[in-house]
């Protein structure tokens, strides 16, 4: 029975606990039990604060005796990706140089699940400092593929996804500044957000790069992500980038099963010429179960992503220098080899290339509305363009060179310029490999229009059950645990 | 455009105060010329009052 409770989705599981059905105490100790089985084989903890869950379980059931019921995610499980701050607890941000760091303050989309009534399990792994779509990490182990385990997890959210996917918690959060929370949710089966630029707060997350960094949830429906968008999206004094654009309410997202009258956007076949032919089918598949639902699918333009591409790295490295320029002098030594190179190349870029890539984003984004979203209100695009890579073909600490620094960047090839332009997009699980890896399908909206991205997945979840699919823990431990309790 | 390695190498030394090593200078003066040479190629594009804030603006105008 607990382990059922387990399995449930976020929006269930928190109507149980609501409705009195279960207790956030027996979710709770569910998830735990969960968690002790798949951390060996996963690796997706960083820190696991079990008897403090238990605790605020406990108080949680007391308050709802009591009729006080604090939100909607009142003593529901979750766990984040370890760069979110709390106050008086160590932060690593997946690196050496932060392992000892202690927040002094909380961030705000974690004040807000906590007023929302959420229980908060521990910290995920990440790639170091948020730099990399693989989720290798020589600090606190590699984060594996809950689908198969020497597969790469994805990354930088490498244990959001991976704790989703393995139903160790009912939804994390993430955060995006290339691939982020798109990639780890498209190679764990799981449904990942990024919300518009401005919609969620970054204040109190570290940073990979302000002008680009994206906040969203990770959860195994649309549904579920659509309730965590709603509790953590909104204006916050403290980040002066956040809209105070408010967000449809939850239940007009999702209006009925059918897409009719919505037009979705494919780029033409030269974009996706470099498509694996697997993940081709998937997503020709994908497409017309949309087209069944009632969306009217029409070619668009799409521009060149190289610019794109390179303005976004021109300010990704830019500013990641900047945040990290004093530690690259001083303890250069604590930085794995293949993230510090990621970051060096901003030492050099002029302050007035820096700039003018901010500024060429604006208008690189104006033509993209024009030219691209137009006439639609969606696009819909591949997300990884191949299967699933293993740990060992992407480890480029270990192996380098140019094979495969080239599998590593085509990872994000369809993500990273999302990020350039702040329009929302999300991940949906759309098929699986030969080899039983998932595979996921990308749709871009209209700035703010992240319930026109939800309605269209769920819609698709609706009648498909590729997010339904639980892996199965398959092997011995893959390595030994690094989890801090 | 072509950045020179030498140039990595003075600009680590005098203007960021940090160490560098003859082969990893060489590397970085491929990439910056790379990102260099993006924003240049594309800077007629742009108005000496086109400001950066300017992006959110831009998406706030554009919302739905």
């Amino acid at each position: 029975m607990s382990l059922d409770l387990a399995l449930m989705d976020l929006s269930e599981v928190a109507s149980a606990i609501a409705g009195g059905h279960t207790s956030s105490v027996a979710v709770t100790e569910a998830c735990l039990r969960r968690i002790h089985e798949w951390q060996p084989a996963l690796n997706c903890f960083i820190r696991l604060d079990e008897d403090a869950a238990l605790q605020t379980a406990r108080e949680r059931d007391r308050e709802l005796a009591r009729g006080n019921r604090r939100g909607c995610l009142h003593g529901v499980p979750l766990a984040h990706k370890d760069l979110f701050y709390r106050a008086g607890r160590i932060s690593t941000a997946g690196s050496q140089i932060l392992r000892t760091q202690t927040a002094s303050v909380t961030a705000t989309v974690l004040q807000k699940l906590d007023d929302a009534g959420a229980i908060d399990l521990g910290t995920l792994n990440m790639s170091e400092f948020a730099a990399g779509p693989t989720g290798h990490n020589v600090h606190f182990g590699n984060c594996h593929n809950t689908f198969d385990q020497d597969h790469v997890a994805g990354g930088s959210s490498s244990g959001s996804a991976a704790a989703v996917a393995a139903r160790l918690v009912f939804g994390a959060l993430g955060t995006d500044t290339g691939a982020s929370i798109r990639v780890p949710a498209a190679v764990n089966g799981v449904t990942g957000l990024k919300p518009t630029y401005g919609r969620v707060s970054r204040y109190g997350v570290f940073p990979r790069s302000w002008s680009l960094d994206h906040v969203g949830p990770l959860a195994r429906t649309a549904r579920d992500c659509a309730l965590l968008l709603q509790v953590i999206a909104g204006r916050d004094p403290h980040d002066s980038t956040t809209s105070d654009r408010s967000l449809q309410p939850l239940e007009s997202f999702f209006d009925g099963n059918r897409l009719d009258g919505l037009r979705i956007g494919v780029p033409e076949d030269a974009v996706l010429g470099e498509v694996h032919a697997e993940i081709a089918a998937a997503l020709s598949e994908a497409r017309k179960t949309l087209e069944r639902l009632g969306a009217k699918i029409r070619t668009v333009p799409f521009p060149d992503p190289k610019p794109l591409y390179f303005v976004a790295e021109t300010l990704i490295k830019s500013e990641s220098a900047a945040i990290h320029r004093k530690w690259l002098n001083t303890r250069k030594q604590d930085y794995a080899a293949h993230v510090r190179v990621r970051i060096e190349a901003g030492l050099y870029v002029p302050a007035t290339q820096y700039i003018d890539a901010l500024r060429l984003r604006t208008l690189l984004t104006e033509r993209f509305l024009h030219q691209t979203m137009a006439e639609i209100d969606l696009l819909y695009l591949p997300l990884v363009p191949f299967p699933v890579p293993t740990i060992a073909e992407t480890d480029v600490e270990q192996k380098g060179g140019e094979e495969v620094l080239g599998v590593v960047g085509r990872m994000t090839q369809f993500t990273r310029p999302i990020n350039l332009l702040g329009l929302p997009a999300l991940s949906v699980p759309c098929g699986f490999c030969s080899k039983g890896l998932p595979i996921a399908f990308q749709l871009v909206g209209h700035p703010f229009d992240e319930a026109a991205l939800l309605r269209a997945a769920d819609a698709f979840q609706q009648v498909t059950d590729y997010h339904r699919r639980v892996p199965v823990l398959r092997s011995a431990p893959a390595q030994s645990s690094t989890v801090a309790r | 455009m072509h950045v020179a390695p030498d140039l990595i190498e003075q600009i680590a030394q005098q203007l960021q105060q940090i160490a560098i090593d003859p082969a990893r200078a060489r590397e970085l003066a491929i990439e910056v010329s790379r990102l260099n040479s993006a924003v240049l190629g594309a800077i007629d594009n742009i108005n000496f009052d086109d400001e950066p804030a300017a992006f959110r603006a831009l998406l706030e105008r554009h919302s739905r």
